[in-house]
């Protein structure tokens, strides 16, 4: 079954265009500029339950409208959105039932209180039984490990361990999707990889479907099986996320300084981008040679003070996927998206 | 901190500048600039007619109507009870980052006191005037008769001022000793606000509480410069409430640099 | 009955925090309680030297006002989350109400009480007692009666009016002053007897009912209009008033969250 489709969705803002100084503000009251501005243009897709989808795109494409459209935070302008088969803009509450959101930005926890109290008021939020909400306290507990920091202030605790509590708060009502908006932004590798950890195996035992918007091409290479990548309102890619990485993302930029000047870089593998008598740039592809080795064989030859890898941008793959599938920007085809 | 002294012209100099800023920036166009201006005048309107319908109700020898209804006007637009710079302080203070204030060349009082002067001028120029302007004309108000009154007027408004700008300081300060500003904000807000006579004016005040109340330096704010605009005094008798706005001036300006010092002391120790 | 265990879980949790804050909310009551004090002592004074307007005296002038009080106290019990909106708005906070199974009204009700509401109803209660001891009422089961509704009126016309300035915050950034406006207009001005006012004034605030909350019923309970007159006919209707206006401001509400541009990312 599918749990969510999507068909020629469009969000269209209405924004007022501000004139300057005191005159154009006192014009503005009676007489004010809008300005339509298309968020989102006509995308479509569907995601089948259990699949884990990672949701990406640049500030401003049109990403968080979009989750914000699925979770029925926002109307949309026109098009239809189905979620379980719910129209979630009119039949919010149901859907709400059905779903969990874990805003990397927002907190859903009482800020005075310890976790366990803010748990407690999500059994009555989403009227869980009592069995039923112990044994997913459990569970979360343990596959988060929670258990260290439950008696202790929100307040208290550090940007890992919160972002841990939230995202357990999304599961405790077994919703069947869950969206995840960049949960772990300024987090450490570690506590991120716990969290990747987490939501594979979540989405493996309880088949929940997941849909993970961020900026880290590595929560989504963790967690994913499928990529959809969104820019200007449009999806211009959307498959297979193996695919996408064996064709777009896995350039990696390694900079390494060195101990004393150097006339030339000799490579065996990889490209030299950069390169002055101290420092060089190599562009190098992930899966020819991991950056361990990469700097093995540099070391081996020349002294390395110091070295720096530089993972891929979501602008850079969205340039990649310009360059090699020519798609037009603006193109005005409704079915302008590649599938892989 | 050691107190250093600079000569006049350097403190006129800084304070014009700081003034000018401040004016500079008041003027960029801000959103509830036109709000702001209507619920001033809507205000102004509504307290005329309650002051015109209580004044009807009984025959009081005390002053005119027209006096009544300047006084009601002025008494609400020319006060600036709760100045900008108050909050920005007790959050500096709160969190910490006061210290930074003993780093700079003038000293925190003439640095606040210049900036609140350019935003009392926009304030003047683009508030008080305007809504008073059109008040004139739709309803008439007193102007004054006499260029000495008026000369007299505005030494007074400077030092009411002065007056509420010291006050202020010295609340915005008090947040070193006690962290709720909240409840210190509005009580400064509220004593003032009654007392100066915003509120009610002092001469409808129960006679036996009229002269205690007219000696306090709330009087100074709001009273005294309204019955020197209004005429309702002598010419001596100005000359005194003159004297007495310098006195309170002056007391607030001495208690405001005792509290400066002693706050400057908490900085060292604790640090900020 | 799932919400009203949703509310009082809430609400259980609003107390345990409140612990935390116990300083804070002493010195925050001292502050509210010289904010009415110094009103109530400015009207009284214009009262204690004018003797009267339009009819009304000192102890009929501090009714309205405590009625003001009483309704505006009563109305933040419930209504603080909704006072306190359009800091959820532009705090991004209210999307996540959206993701949530309930009323969205009826969860931003919830996720805030403030307990000063105690010292607001605390101040108007000895505000109504007193200037009542000092008129000639014949209390009756009757006038008991009528208080509460007069009380309900009013708390249902505050509410509408909250709830219109919190819709506000959907377009609008600078609610706060549109609040502060809409307050001192309650508190500063229709705390005097509606004549006062000029015909157009007087139009304004009767068909924007800020008149109901206190002079129409005020002069209802108090027998200030001759049975009869159009002003006594208002003063009797505030309940289907005020409930009418609080109809209307939840339709603008509804519109509103159809309309909500979550800001943000």
């Amino acid at each position: 079954m599918d749990a969510i489709i999507v068909e020629d969705l469009w969000k269209i803002y209405r924004v007022k265009e501000h004139r300057n100084g005191f005159v154009g503000g006192l014009i503005d009251l009676f007489r004010p500029v809008w300005k339509e501005k298309e968020a989102v243009r006509g995308i479509h897709f569907t995601i089948p339950q259990g699949q884990s989808v990672g949701y990406i795109g640049p500030n401003g494409s049109g990403k968080s409208t979009t989750i914000k459209m699925l979770t029925g935070i926002l109307t949309p302008t026109s098009g239809k959105v189905r979620v379980n088969g719910i129209d979630p803009s009119r039949r919010r509450r149901e859907n709400a039932r059905q779903i969990g959101v874990v805003f990397g930005q927002r907190t859903q926890l009482w800020w005075d209180l310890a976790i366990k109290e803010s748990f407690e008021l999500f059994r009555h939020i989403y009227r869980i039984d009592e069995k039923t909400f112990r044994k997913n306290v459990e569970m979360m507990t343990e596959l988060l490990d929670l258990d260290q920091f439950a008696s202790i202030p929100v307040r208290q605790l550090s940007l890992g361990q919160r972002m841990r509590a939230e995202i357990a708060c999304a599961f405790f009502h077994d919703p069947k999707i869950v969206y995840l908006d960049e949960p772990t932004i300024g987090l450490d590798v570690v506590a991120k990889e716990r969290i990747r950890t987490f939501l594979k195996e979540i989405n493996r035992e309880k088949k929940t479907t997941i849909i993970l918007t961020t900026h880290d091409m590595d929560d989504i290479e963790h967690v994913c099986e499928r990529l959809i990548l969104i820019d200007h309102g449009r999806i211009i890619y959307d498959g297979n996320l193996q695919r996408f990485v064996d064709n777009y993302g896995t350039d990696r930029i390694l900079t390494v300084q060195f101990e004393e000047p150097q006339t030339s870089v000799e490579l065996e593998c990889g490209e030299l981008i950069g390169f002055d008598q101290r420092q060089a740039s190599i562009r190098f592809k992930k899966n020819e040679i991991s950056a361990t080795k990469l700097i093995q064989q540099l070391t081996a030859r020349y002294p390395i003070r110091d070295c720096q890898i530089e993972e891929p941008k979501i602008e850079h793959l969205i340039r990649h996927v310009y360059e090699s599938e020519n798609v037009e920007d603006e193109g005005i085809h409704a079915h302008d998206h590649i599938s892989i | 901190m050691p107190m250093i002294t600079y000569p006049f012209s350097h403190f006129a100099k800084t304070v014009t500048f700081l003034a000018r800023q401040a004016f500079l920036n008041a003027t960029v166009f801000r959103g509830n600039t036109f709000f702001a201006l209507f619920s001033d005048l809507l205000f102004v309107f509504l307290s005329i007619e309650v002051w015109q319908a209580l004044y009807a109700s009984k025959e009081t020898s005390l002053v005119t109507e027209s006096q009544l209804i300047t006084y009601v006007v002025l008494a609400r637009l020319l006060p600036n009870v709760m100045m900008e710079f108050v909050d920005t302080v007790q959050q500096r203070i709160l969190s910490g980052e006061i210290a930074s204030e003993l780093l700079r060349p003038i000293r925190f009082s003439v640095y606040l006191l210049g900036l609140e002067i350019g935003r009392y001028g926009h304030r003047f120029l683009l508030q008080v005037l305007p809504i008073a302007l059109l008040i004139h004309g739709l309803i008439g108000i007193n102007l004054p008769t006499s260029g000495l009154y008026m000369a007299l007027f505005v030494i007074s408004l400077v030092f009411s001022f002065l007056l509420m700008f010291y006050i202020n300081y010295i609340i915005s300060l008090l947040a070193f000793w006690y962290t709720q500003v909240f409840s210190i904000n509005t009580i400064k807000n509220q004593t003032v606000r009654f007392l100066s006579g915003i509120y009610v004016p002092l001469w409808f005040f129960p006679e036996w509480a009229v002269p205690i109340v007219q000696s306090l330096p709330f009087a100074s704010i709001v009273y005294i410069p309204m019955q020197i605009y209004l005429q309702t005094c002598t010419l001596p008798q100005a000359v005194a409430y003159l004297g007495l706005q310098w006195f309170w001036t002056i007391c607030m300006i001495v208690l405001a640099h005792w509290i400066w010092s002693r706050a400057v002391k908490q900085i060292s120790i604790n640090g900020g | 009955m799932d919400s009203l265990k949703l509310y009082y879980k809430s609400f259980l949790l609003q107390l345990k925090t409140f612990r935390i804050y116990r300083v804070n909310f002493f010195a925050s009551g001292i502050g509210t309680l010289f904010v009415y004090g110094t009103q109530l002592l400015g009207l009284v004074t214009a009262l204690y030297h004018f003797e009267s307007v339009h009819g009304w005296n000192l102890y009929d002038v501090s009714f309205l006002y405590g009625l003001w009080l009483a309704s505006y106290g009563i109305h933040i019990t419930f209504f603080a989350g909704v006072r306190d909106f359009a800091s959820m708005v532009h705090r991004g906070q209210f999307d996540i109400l959206y993701v949530r199974p309930h009323n969205l009204l009826f969860q931003v009700m919830c996720g805030r009480m403030d307990l000063q509401a105690m010292i607001h109803m605390g101040a108007s209660a000895l505000v109504l007692v007193w200037s009542t001891m000092h008129m000639d009422l014949q209390w009756s089961w009757n006038l008991v009666l009528k208080l509460a509704v007069i009380l309900l009126g009013a708390v249902l016309i505050q509410m509408g009016l909250t709830l219109i300035w919190a819709t506000l915050s959907f377009w609008l950034i600078h609610v706060g002053s549109l609040v502060l406006f809409g307050w001192t207009i309650n508190a500063n001005y229709m705390t005097y007897p509606l004549s006062v006012y000029d015909s157009v004034i007087r139009w304004i605030f009767t068909i924007f009912p800020m008149a109901f909350i206190t002079y129409f019923p005020a002069g209802w309970f108090l027998g200030k209009f001759s049975p009869g007159s159009w002003e006594y006919q208002l003063g009797s209707f505030t309940v289907p008033v005020g409930l009418l206006f609080f109809l209307l401001a939840y339709a603008f509400w509804l519109y509103g969250t159809k309309h909500y541009k979550s800001t943000g990312n």
